[in-house]
């Protein structure tokens, strides 16, 4: 006998006996299948729930990296703390030569400060270096190593490790040259060419290039690598702030550096930081930038500048005019007559500038003990015929100057004793006219360096 | 316009052209030498490729490599951070064709996805000979077998040139999106 099972061979029966009408069946049915799978079916929504939350997890990549973060860093302290010697093993060749590093850097820096210091002890220029740290905000002995060292930041390069790209590039001469692009793509192959050619399996990098005066210093974090042109040697902790920056743009951008698609724009919020580089932003690249302190000082100096050179062309002034004001010519007494005693002096007439011809007595000679009279004088125009009074030259050289005053040009000079015939003095009584020198010539003498002898007539 | 910069890498043997092709459109501010010396010259050209619905101003870095009958670990090195690579094959040499899998497979390590674009150059010295039919033809299977593109160029005449700059320029935009 064969059985033949159908949907409507089990319902003919109920029906007959009064069961729901065949409208009401997938009623029943679906009834049926409430009671029966209800429960899996909401679990199965659950399912699909969860499902859909796990995908919306695995493409933020960030949110399921926060997520395992926590259980990968226990397992992490765990492992190391059960294997601690494997992973100081695994670890070593990476640590080791960056502490390694970071001494040899250091001692290098402490070199440079103790000559640096040297020199700024011996150096002549102390006082003139103190005036330019306090113009410069800085310490003298900041600057003195400043100085000690001349450093100059050229062009600093923001580059993908792996790609070569350039992220960003600074540079004192304006915007990046569109050249900066090859410049990058070529430094990092010949990075690659030496970690290839000389790394040997060691975790070393290329960490400078020298040529000529200029050398490319290299700092590396994971994704990105900061290379700076620098001319000199650079101050202490350069070198550091060099890696703090490639650190810094590593931890700002590693999401953009992880997977980077070459859209340099979002590295724009670097140019800041790139421009303060350079030992806390004492050398920066370009113009330096002065503080308020700095300004304020700069804008007082320059007042103080400003002042001086007035003062200076002020007295310039004063000294041109006072070089070219006529000298008040002397008033001369033109000797006439050797008379003794100087009161029988007889005033006649006069040539000189004076409105009144006075006969004066010479004063007496101090240079010698003896406080003698010299002849009185008679003003005249010209020399008179009668026997003129002569002097002498006291125990000095005196000098013979070309007019009365010490302004004027010395001629000669005249020995102790030697004498001359009086043309005429001063009217102060500080100078006397002699006749005649070596040259036929007449000269004045200071009064002081002469005493009268007797004259000689004259034809 | 989006602007962007990619590194695309130049393969192939000795002699194949690469440089050539290079040399033709891109600009150029390091010498020759560099490919003897550190195995590598890096060029530039800039294209405008369409992204859906926009323009992308795409700086291609072109690294030219130093060809060699393998590519050497120095060679993979300079493989990294690429964003697309063009094998070149001389037609002139169908023996520099059948090398190109080992360049793709270096290349795959670096980047198991790089988008790939098959240059047969030399395309003014094929005749129209049964030979160099079928040639053409097994270099056509080489590139379908590789999913690559395939351009056919004279780096002498400019044929197909910048049109293959432009394809991989296309693909690893689309790669990106």
């Amino acid at each position: 006998m064969s059985v033949q099972y159908s949907s409507s061979e089990p319902d003919e029966p109920l029906a007959a006996a009064g069961s729901p009408s065949p409208a009401a069946q997938p009623q029943d049915l679906e009834e049926l299948r409430r009671i029966l799978l209800g429960e899996e079916q909401g679990r199965l929504a659950e399912l699909g729930v969860t499902v859909d939350d796990l995908q919306r997890l695995l493409a933020d990549k960030n949110a399921l990296a926060a997520i395992i973060a926590p259980s990968l860093e226990a397992a992490l302290r765990d492992e190391i703390q059960q294997r601690r010697d494997e992973m100081i093993e695994v670890l070593y060749p990476i640590i080791g030569q960056t502490v390694l590093r970071a001494v040899r850097e250091a001692i290098q820096d402490l070199a440079r400060g103790v000559d640096a210091r040297v020199r700024m002890s011996l150096a002549p220029s102390a006082l003139l270096r103190r005036l330019r740290a306090r113009a410069s905000g800085v310490s003298g002995a900041e600057l003195a190593l400043r100085d000690a060292l001349p450093f100059e930041i050229a062009e600093v390069f923001v580059i993908h490790r792996a790609s070569g790209l350039l992220l960003r590039h600074v540079t004192p001469n304006g915007p990046a040259a569109g050249d900066r692009d090859l410049v990058s793509g070529m430094l990092t192959a010949v990075r690659d060419f030496a970690a290839d050619a000389f790394g040997r399996g060691q975790h070393s990098e290329l960490d400078a290039i020298h040529y000529g005066q200029q050398r490319i210093l290299i700092e590396a974090a994971e994704h990105v690598y900061v290379a700076a042109v620098v001319e000199g040697i650079e101050p202490a902790g350069f070198r550091a702030e060099l890696r703090d920056l490639a650190i810094t743009v590593e931890i700002r951008y590693r999401h953009l550096l992880r997977q980077y698609h070459g859209d340099a724009a979002p590295f724009a919020g670097l140019d800041a930081a790139l421009a303060g580089l350079g030992s806390g932003g004492r050398y920066r690249i370009g113009v330096i930038p002065f503080t308020g302190r700095q300004k304020r000082f700069m804008a007082g100096a320059g007042v103080l500048v400003i002042a001086c050179l007035l003062a200076l062309c002020l007295g310039g002034w004063w000294l041109v005019q006072a070089v070219n004001r006529p000298q008040p010519t002397p008033l001369v007494i033109y000797v006439t007559a050797a008379a003794a005693p100087p009161s029988a002096a007889t005033p006649t007439a006069t040539a000189a500038p004076s409105a009144t011809p006075t006969a004066t007595a010479l004063p007496a000679a101090t240079a010698t003990a003896t406080a003698t009279a010299l002849p009185a004088v008679t003003v005249a125009a010209a020399p008179s015929p009668t026997p003129v009074a002569r002097v002498a030259v006291v125990d000095v050289r005196a000098n013979v100057r070309a007019g009365p005053g010490l302004q004027f040009p010395i001629k000669t000079v005249a020995a102790p004793g030697d004498s001359f015939d009086l043309v005429a003095q001063t009217r102060d009584q500080a100078w006397v006219q002699v006749c005649c020198l070596f040259d036929g010539s007449s000269g004045w003498i200071a009064a002081a360096y002469l005493l009268p002898v007797e004259a000689t007539p004259t034809p | 316009m989006l602007t962007l910069s990619k590194k695309v890498c130049l393969l192939g043997d000795f002699a194949v052209g690469k440089t050539s092709l290079v040399r033709r459109f891109v600009y150029d501010l390091f010498d020759d030498k560099y490919l003897s010396t550190i195995g590598v010259k890096v060029s530039r050209k800039i294209i405008t490729v369409a992204r859906e619905q926009d323009l992308v101003e795409l700086t291609l870095m072109l690294w030219d490599l130093a060809g060699g009958e393998e590519l050497t670990h120095m060679g993979t090195s300079y493989l990294r951070g690429a964003s697309g690579i063009i094998l070149v094959g001389d037609l002139t040499r169908p023996a520099t064709f059948d090398v190109l899998p080992r360049y793709v497979a270096a290349a795959k390590q670096v980047g198991p996805r790089l988008p790939l674009l098959l240059v047969a150059n030399k395309i003014d010295l094929l005749g129209d000979s049964e030979g160099d039919r079928a040639l053409v033809q097994q270099v056509q299977a080489l590139a379908e077998t590789l999913c690559a593109p395939l351009y056919l160029t004279s780096a002498l005449r400019g044929d197909e040139v910048e049109e293959a700059f432009r394809g991989l320029g296309r693909l690893v935009v689309e790669h990106d999106a």
